[in-house]
């Protein structure tokens, strides 16, 4: 599991969690459930969010239009909301990537090379 | 473990129910947002299941993964301020429970069992002359709008008892035969004490309907007080809104001199007045899901406000010396001021749950109570000294009857709440105490309407 679990900061969190949806959501459309675990996979475990607060947020990038869901059925019968990113959401992932890389890059120049750590059992 | 399981929700049914209606109450979420996070919590379960959890077990994960549920639905409100508005008004509260109106027609029936309360009320009028409707509306007013409400409350209700709703239509029935054979003569002082008395007996027991099977126990009692108190509260806003609108209405059709204007208002005023008694019962009912009551803030807000203006009352007469010769209007004002009294502390521990100790609340409520003992006290030494002084009268004895009810009331209360707050005693009793002052003041608000008329002759 990595480098094990790492606590973001809430102002991390909440700067990071638009690229992240939007990111896993340009390989398609995708259901709550599973994009926290994408997140979880993609990060290597790393980040893990309060599950319940994925919809909150999720509602909130449709409010501002760069997402759409749409009501679908599961394997069980059940409802089942699927969400998909829109062009404009594909455009406001790539000009957070371009600032994430910036502050990525700037960041990977200045901090101290990592502590290397004790191999665990 | 691994390979096909039964469905997740097996055997889940209970908790997840409880967990969907836990939810489903917190304001700013949907039942689409539920069915979103309802989703969500059984994928979780299935994975947690395939590697060896029990249903139960994986539940509870689930669960606590999914993070506190006010925090979450705190998240969902600062998504969609406007839910916690819209949802007011647009989407079904709970589902009905078998053998009640569905919750879709909640605001169709009682927009049309308004109008209906509002036409009745404004029909008759029309086939009368000025006399024969001061006489008639005195008299009626309340037989006209309530049986609209009761319908609607019945229909609404979860249960509904045969022998409750008899003896309802008993007391309703047997009232208005006998308020319209009274022969009232002038000065006519007991048809306006049937006028003002008999809505507040015929309202309260109208809680008959609202509280269908368990009318009987006098605890569920306490229920219709609430509904009573939240309805009033609606009633008033409402009534205060239309005024003001209909009023900068009726002065631009005034301004441009359209035809037939005051005929229209002579139609909108009675007719919303009525069915707003009807909507108010919506209101109650819909918005109880969705925010803090609220007769419990504004009681809580008027309490340092009422201990002031009595202990400040309290302090003039006392110093000014004046204990008989108080004026008939100061009597009636503080009556009233009384009567609103035992009001906010009737909803104020209506309000209070037993388990969460606001005793700073309490205590305020305590001193209020205190005061309004002594106040009424004075009110009752001045009104008896009236009463020997100029001889009874219907009136005088009606508001005597009245003030000793509420000492009593206020009495017990704070007898009551002195055990609660000195001897740490369990608030039970202050509920129980407070529950008998609605059917005790229904009781002779029904003998000061249909009692007082015979026994003083219809004067």
């Amino acid at each position: 599991m990595g480098d094990g679990l790492v606590n973001l900061t809430k102002d991390l969190v909440a700067a990071s969690a638009t690229p992240i949806i939007l990111g896993v959501l340009t390989a398609g459309e995708d259901y709550g459930y599973s994009i926290l675990r994408r997140i979880t996979e993609a990060s290597a475990g790393r980040i893990e969010w309060s599950e319940g607060m994925l919809y909150p947020l999720l509602h909130r990038l449709e409010h501002q239009g760069l997402i759409t869901a749409r009501w679908g059925e599961a394997t069980l019968g059940r409802r089942r909301k699927y969400y998909s990113i829109t062009p404009q959401g594909t455009a406001e992932l790539n000009g957070q990537a371009l600032q994430w890389r910036a502050v990525v890059d700037t960041l990977e120049g200045l901090f101290p090379p990592p502590i290397p750590r004790t191999v665990e059992a | 473990m691994i390979g096909p399981l039964p469905p997740a929700a097996e055997g889940l049914d209970a908790p997840l129910g409880e967990w969907r209606d836990m939810m489903t109450r917190r304001p700013g979420i949907t039942t689409e947002d539920v069915d979103e996070l309802e989703d969500h919590l059984l994928s979780e379960v299935h994975d947690l299941r395939r590697v060896g959890l029990s249903p139960e077990e994986a539940f509870l994960i689930a669960v606590r993964r999914l993070g506190s549920p006010s925090d979450v639905a705190r998240e969902y409100g600062a998504v969609h301020t406007d839910r916690l508005w819209r949802q007011l008004v647009l989407t079904p509260s709970e589902p009905s429970p078998a053998g009640s109106l569905p919750s879709g027609w909640d605001l169709p029936a009682a927009l049309g069992l308004g109008l209906l309360a509002g036409l009745a009320t404004r029909i008759p009028y029309s086939f009368m002359d000025g006399g024969t409707a001061i006489d008639f509306y005195p008299r009626n007013l309340a037989f006209l709008v309530l049986p609209f409400l009761i319908v609607y409350l019945a229909a609404r209700a979860q249960t509904r008892s045969r022998s409750g709703l008899t003896l309802l239509l008993t007391v309703f029935a047997a009232s208005a035969l006998l308020v319209n054979l009274y022969p009232f003569t002038w000065p006519h002082q007991t048809l306006w004490l049937t006028t003002l008395h008999l809505p507040i007996a015929l309202a309260s027991t109208a809680g008959i309907a609202y509280l269908g099977k368990r009318w009987r126990s006098l605890e569920s009692w306490m229920d219709w007080v609430r509904f009573l108190g939240e309805a009033v509260i609606y009633y008033v806003l409402i009534v205060l809104v239309g005024a003001l609108i209909s009023m900068l209405i009726m002065q631009i059709f005034i301004a441009v001199d359209a035809p037939a204007t005051s005929t229209v208002f002579g139609w909108v005023f009675p007719v919303c007045a009525a069915g707003a008694v009807l909507v108010c019962a919506w209101l109650v009912e819909r918005k109880k899901s969705v925010m803090d009551n609220m007769a419990p803030v504004l009681t809580a807000v008027f309490t340092p406000l009422l201990t002031l203006g009595l202990l400040s009352f309290l302090v003039v007469v006392l110093t000014g010396g004046r204990l008989i010769s108080l004026e008939r209007e100061v009597l009636i004002s503080f009556n009233g001021l009384l009567i609103v009294v035992a009001g906010v502390v009737l909803f104020t521990v209506s309000a209070r749950r037993p388990e969460s100790s606001h005793r700073g609340l309490d205590w305020m409520q305590l001193i209020l109570v205190c005061v309004a003992v002594a106040v009424d006290v004075l009110l009752l030494w001045a009104m008896s000294g009236r009463l020997l002084e100029y001889g009874t009268s219907p009136n005088k004895l009606a508001a005597l009857g009245c003030n000793v009810i509420l000492l009593a009331h206020l009495a017990g209360s704070a007898w009551h709440y002195v055990r609660v707050l000195v001897w740490q005693k369990p608030g039970l009793n202050l509920v129980r105490w407070q529950c008998w002052a609605l059917p005790v003041f229904g009781v002779w608000a029904a003998i000061v309407a249909l009692a007082f008329p015979p026994l003083f002759g219809f004067r």
